[in-house]
């Protein structure tokens, strides 16, 4: 499935080209970022980069509007970035200060920005399913001609809600779109261990859903499959269901001793794939090599400023730990508890290490 | 004679035994064989037993489950791991509606000798969604047996007993136990019973009733009390369901003062169980209200001062048995 | 509400009291506090004060008539209420659906106890009102150190060791001493008691009493050890020595020959009571102290086997050690304490006489010999208690060691 380059391109499609390879650097920049700063112990949790697989969230979140949504997954930091979440306020989050996009209470697999229409990350693969089933049929219920977009791997569509969602977007005709992150493995495991095909896009025809297979390194070819399919959902044609064939560069998650394949495979990919280098080659003179640099420089310039930003941030008070779970009364969390706990601090002589300052390392 | 192991090498000495054993049991779970596990915890198993015996499975928990109940009912001993507890919940039908049911609903014409393995708890800022103890759930549900180790000799013989056990059980087992090490006896057939708690100290002024990591903490939070002349019984139940109702009775008995304390989310935890059994069938014996710890009924959040601030650690569980004792409560 | 006035319990042993003098007359007002009645036992005389500020409306007895401890004998009116307050044919309200027996509430510890002399309710832990129900103790003379006064166990224990608060001895009152706030909880009674006691100006006598005698007979009987031995000494010799068992509440010796017993105990230290000792044989004795031992190890002694001694014994032989000074336990006013009979040289002089005989043994000079001694320590509440009588005491315990014939 491997494209040959294409052509130069010119015009209004270089301006294109321009601003998906701006939001893939950014996703790359912001991504090797984690990366260190995960390694360095400031990022705690776990963490799963999408490095090689920019072109699926710079070319699906460039076709929407700012209130379309999206739904990811736990390899989310890309779609978030492409939806328009600031990087600020994103790695804050993943650095759990109280300046983060969810407060410090989500971090990186639990990332979340209602402004922009991200309905969140999330922690439980195929979780994101039902929730864009549901928000392409508020669409319809409210008459907008919004879509919902749901990223997802090609594990989950094992899982049971993927059978379930398809079949009900399909049957009730929701403005939704399936954008299939195709990356091979899922966990330490690969594609061809756990479905006998090739393509899971047949998938689709079984709840009679249109589908479209694309090549997921190359930006445009994503951008313009998800053209055909917001034109679709919004028109009122129903759901499409879009398999992006694409890599992971990196572990599954930070740390991943990568038994599972050989360094390789990966280097093979991203020699012929990166989808970066792609979209560079295709844009040829379009954007000469200080262009390039520049778009480089920005990003790191933002990512520097957002590391900063989340360094001179606070970590949250810890109180904020018993709120938050209820509408209405913050207090309504569990009000016992936060009294409690505050009393405790009064009388235990022994200071638990609560990690102010230090947010630990993490893993 | 005893040997000191980690709490992983002691469940795979208990998956091993039970394999070589029992040919009906098998393992079944996502990135198990191939990998080992994400705790190391299936690490070598393939290799004596077979990659069909060991099986990587899609993620697709309902079905691993419904496997897992079907092959139960047929004359094998699966042993289905969960990945993580908190992805029971994507098999909830199977596990509450199915493998807790069927005996009693068929007449006892089946058994559903089903082991779940359910790596829980909190860890470091894994989040909402990779955090949970939900052991409360399945308490609240007849026909399941629940077990919850805490050290390395309750990991192996529990989950023996587990595997060995007719009845559906779930084998919750705390991601930050796999690495601690203890003392595992020498026998082939050691198996801890179900249903049977375990004394961890003994101590007349106060009794912390507990499982799991909780444990731990409790016997912790029992060193500190020490110290200040302060002496602390340590249960721990091993078995949650069903309950050793005597081991706690026998407790209250003797010290009249009760912290119950565990990870999970204190209101309507297992601990409000142990609680109001205290409350109803040993209430001459109380001398201070029982006193409940567990998780603020908030998610777990991801900012390591949140998280640490919402369950109870060693010092909060001293500091209750402290304030029984005091007479401050 | 009338608020109820109740026969107090002023003592481990009081199970029920008789009104001596009702010293104020119905229709009189009263004020909470001001003396209200005057009721008695057999040891004591007490004026019960009023509970409330009000009018004494009624009161359900006559001077002489006899009332179990927790009863109402009385009412108070409060500002406002009928007079005649309280059920009964005198009231103006209905009569209740049901009339409940006197007996049955008196029978009824907990109905009795759950509520202070003026009315409020009584909080304590379920576990307290088991213990004091099982001690005998009524919860009303108990002072709760849990949270809004709540009494715990420990609190019941408190009152088994030194009595009701008010009747407590000393200038002190119990309730003033601050706990050191990691004291184990099993320490706090005695931390309390010691301190009242460090407060007595005490005074001891000690000797050393040769032993052969009790030792041979000892070794040749089998069936009596040393504190058996110095109970019944000690019950016989106390009858004539009223003084060593003077009650620091009444300053009169207390009636009853009971003798405490120090026990070290896993709980820490109980003293349980010889009751009678006086009418025990040795043996008996023996087998009393044994019983008594064994329910203080295992937790389990009532409130028959402690309180209301009138003397008590410390034996720390059994650890080996050879002398010991005790404190007396209030209301007792003195203690005998004694250490490890142990094989020690005596200067043995020449026996000029022997009794009996018709002639005199004279042997040549004084020699020093290996004899079973013990030594004896008497310690005493000086208030009560002079040298002098304290050391006749000693010295005819050591007599009783020296020939205990007489004993038996
Ligand atoms: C319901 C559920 N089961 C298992 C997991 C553990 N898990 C997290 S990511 C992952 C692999 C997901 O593979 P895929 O869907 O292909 O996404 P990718 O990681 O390749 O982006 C697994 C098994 C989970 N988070 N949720
Ligand atoms: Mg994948």
């Amino acid at each position: 499935m491997a494209k040959t380059l294409t052509a130069a391109v010119h015009g209004e499609r270089s301006d294109l080209g321009i601003a998906l390879l701006r939001t893939m650097i950014r996703i790359r920049v912001l991504e090797e970022g984690i990366e260190k700063h995960f390694l360095a112990g400031d990022i705690p949790g776990f963490a799963h980069l999408s490095i090689g697989q920019e072109a699926v969230a710079a070319g699906t979140c460039a076709k929407l509007r700012t209130d379309d949504a999206i739904a990811s997954t736990h390899r989310g930091h890309g779609h978030t970035l492409a939806k328009g979440t600031s990087m600020r306020g994103m790695v804050a989050e993943l650095f759990a200060r109280a300046t983060g996009i969810c407060k410090g209470k989500g971090g990186s697999m639990h990332i979340a920005d209602f402004s922009v229409g991200m309905l969140g990350a999330n922690g439980v693969v195929a979780g994101g399913f039902g929730l864009v089933a549901g928000a392409a049929l508020s669409a319809v219920q409210r008459k907008t001609d919004q879509v919902a977009v749901c990223f997802f791997g090609d594990g989950a569509t094992n899982r049971g809600p993927f059978h379930e969602n398809l079949n009900l977007c399909a049957v009730w005709n929701l403005p939704a779109i399936f954008v299939l992150e195709n990356n091979r493995y899922a966990s330490t495991t690969s594609t061809a261990e756990t479905m006998k095909i090739d393509d899971v896009a047949i998938r689709a025809a079984g709840y009679g859903m249109p589908s479209a297979i694309v090549d997921g390194f190359d930006a445009f070819a994503v951008y313009d499959a998800i053209g055909e399919a917001t034109a679709r959902a919004r028109s009122g044609g129903g759901p499409t269901f879009v398999e992006c064939k694409t890599y992971r560069a990196r572990g599954h998650y930070i740390g991943d001793p990568e038994r599972y394949r050989e360094k390789r495979e990966i280097e093979d990919v991203m020699t012929a794939s990166d989808p970066i280098v792609r979209m560079q080659a295709t844009l040829g003179d379009a954007l000469d090599a200080g262009e390039f640099e520049a778009l480089w420089t920005q990003a790191r310039e933002e990512f520097a400023d957002a590391v900063a930003f989340a360094r001179s941030s606070p970590s949250p008070e810890r109180d904020e730990a018993f709120f938050g779970a209820y509408v209405g009364d913050r207090s309504a969390g569990d009000p016992v508890h936060a009294v409690e706990s505050r009393e405790r601090d009064a009388f235990m002589p022994f200071a638990p290490n609560l990690g102010h300052g230090s947010q630990g390392s993490g893993h | 004679m005893s040997r000191t192991i980690t709490f992983t090498e002691a469940t795979l000495e208990a998956m091993r035994e039970e394999m070589r054993r029992d040919p009906t049991v098998f393992l079944m779970g996502e990135d198990i064989a191939k990998q080992g596990g994400i705790f190391g915890q299936f690490r070598g198993l393939p290799q004596e037993f077979g990659f069909d015996r060991v099986r990587d499975t899609p993620i697709s928990e309902a079905a691993l489950v419904g496997a897992g109940v079907g092959a139960a009912l047929t004359g094998c001993r699966p042993v289905v791991d969960m990945h993580f507890a908190d992805f029971i919940t994507c098999a909830m039908d199977e596990v509450v509606n199915q493998a807790a049911k069927l005996r009693y609903m068929f007449g006892e014409q089946c058994i559903v000798p089903m082991t779940l393995r359910a790596p829980d708890g909190i860890t470091k800022s894994a989040g909402s969604q990779h955090s949970q103890a939900l052991e409360g759930w399945f308490v609240h549900t007849p026909g399941l047996e629940v077990v919850i180790p805490a050290d390395a000799e309750d990991a192996k013989g529990l989950l023996k007993a587990a595997i060995r056990s007719d009845n559906p059980t779930l084998y919750f087992e705390h991601k930050m136990l796999f690495p601690q090490k203890g003392p595992v006896p020498d026998d082939d057939d050691f198996v801890v019973p179900i249903g049977k708690a375990k004394t961890m100290r003994d101590g007349e002024d106060v009794a912390i009733v507990t499982y799991g990591i909780t444990v731990g903490r409790a016997i912790e939070a029992a060193t500190l009390l020490e110290a200040e002349g302060i002496r602390a019984t340590v249960i721990n139940l091993r078995t949650v369901w069903p309950l050793d109702y005597d081991a706690i009775a026998d407790a209250v008995a003797r010290t009249h003062r009760v912290v119950v304390a565990h990870e999970a989310v204190r209101v309507g935890g297992v601990g409000a169980e142990i609680a109001s059994f205290i409350g109803e069938h040993c209430f001459d014996e109380l001398d201070a209200p029982v006193l409940r710890l567990g998780a603020a009924h908030v998610p777990v959040p991801f900012a390591p001062v949140l998280q640490e601030a919402m369950y109870p650690r060693a010092a909060m569980i001293a500091d209750a048995a402290r304030r029984l004792v005091r007479r401050d409560v | 509400m009338p608020v109820e006035i109740v026969m107090p319990k002023l003592g481990l042993t009081m199970v029920s009291g008789t009104i001596a003098r009702w010293i104020k007359a119905p229709g009189e007002t009263v004020r909470e506090g001001e003396p209200l009645v005057e009721v008695s036992t057999d040891k004591i005389a007490y004026e019960v004060e009023s509970p409330a500020n009000g009018t004494f409306a009624r009161s359900l007895g006559k001077d002489g008539d006899e009332f179990a401890c927790g009863d109402v004998i009385g009412y108070i009116a409060l500002a406002g209420e009928a007079e005649t307050g309280g059920p009964g044919p005198a009231t103006a309200s209905p009569a209740p659906f049901v009339e409940v027996p006197r007996e049955r509430a008196a029978a009824n510890g907990t109905a009795a106890a759950s509520a202070t002399a003026n009315g409020a309710r009584i909080i304590s832990s379920p576990a307290a009102r088991r213990l004091a129900r099982q001690l005998g103790v009524a919860l009303s003379d108990v002072r709760g150190t849990g949270p809004r006064g709540r009494i715990t166990m420990a609190d019941v224990h408190e009152v088994r060791h030194s009595g009701p608060a008010h009747i407590a001895p000393g200038d002190v009152p119990a309730a003033s001493v601050t706990l050191p706030p990691r004291l184990p909880a099993a320490r706090r009674a005695i931390y309390r008691k010691m301190t009242e006691v460090g407060r007595l100006p005490l005074a001891q006598v000690e000797t050393v009493a040769r032993v052969d005698a009790v030792h041979a007979l000892m070794q040749r009987r089998g069936d009596f050890g040393w504190t058996a031995f110095a109970v019944r000494a000690v019950a016989r010799l106390l009858r004539d020595h009223s003084d060593l068992r003077t009650d620091a509440t009444t300053g009169a010796p207390f009636d009853r020959i009971d003798i405490g017993v120090a026990a070290d105990t896993p709980h820490g230290l109980i003293v349980p009571v010889v009751r009678d000792a006086e009418r025990r044989s040795l043996a008996e004795t023996q087998l009393e102290i044994v019983r008594l031992a064994a329910l203080a190890r295992d937790g389990a002694i009532g409130a028959d086997d402690v309180g209301g001694a009138c003397f008590s014994i410390s034996n720390v032989g059994p650890q080996g050690v050879e002398r010991v000074s005790p404190l007396p336990d209030p209301p007792q006013t003195a203690i005998l304490g004694i250490g490890a009979a142990t094989l020690r040289p005596a200067v043995e002089t020449p026996a000029t006489e022997r009794l009996g005989g018709d002639f005199a043994v004279t042997s040549s000079a004084p020699s020093i010999v290996a004899a079973w001694m013990l030594t004896c320590v008497v310690s005493f509440d000086h208030r009560f208690i002079d040298g002098a009588p304290a050391a006749r005491f000693l010295a005819d315990f050591a007599r009783a060691c020296a020939d205990p014939g007489v004993l038996l």
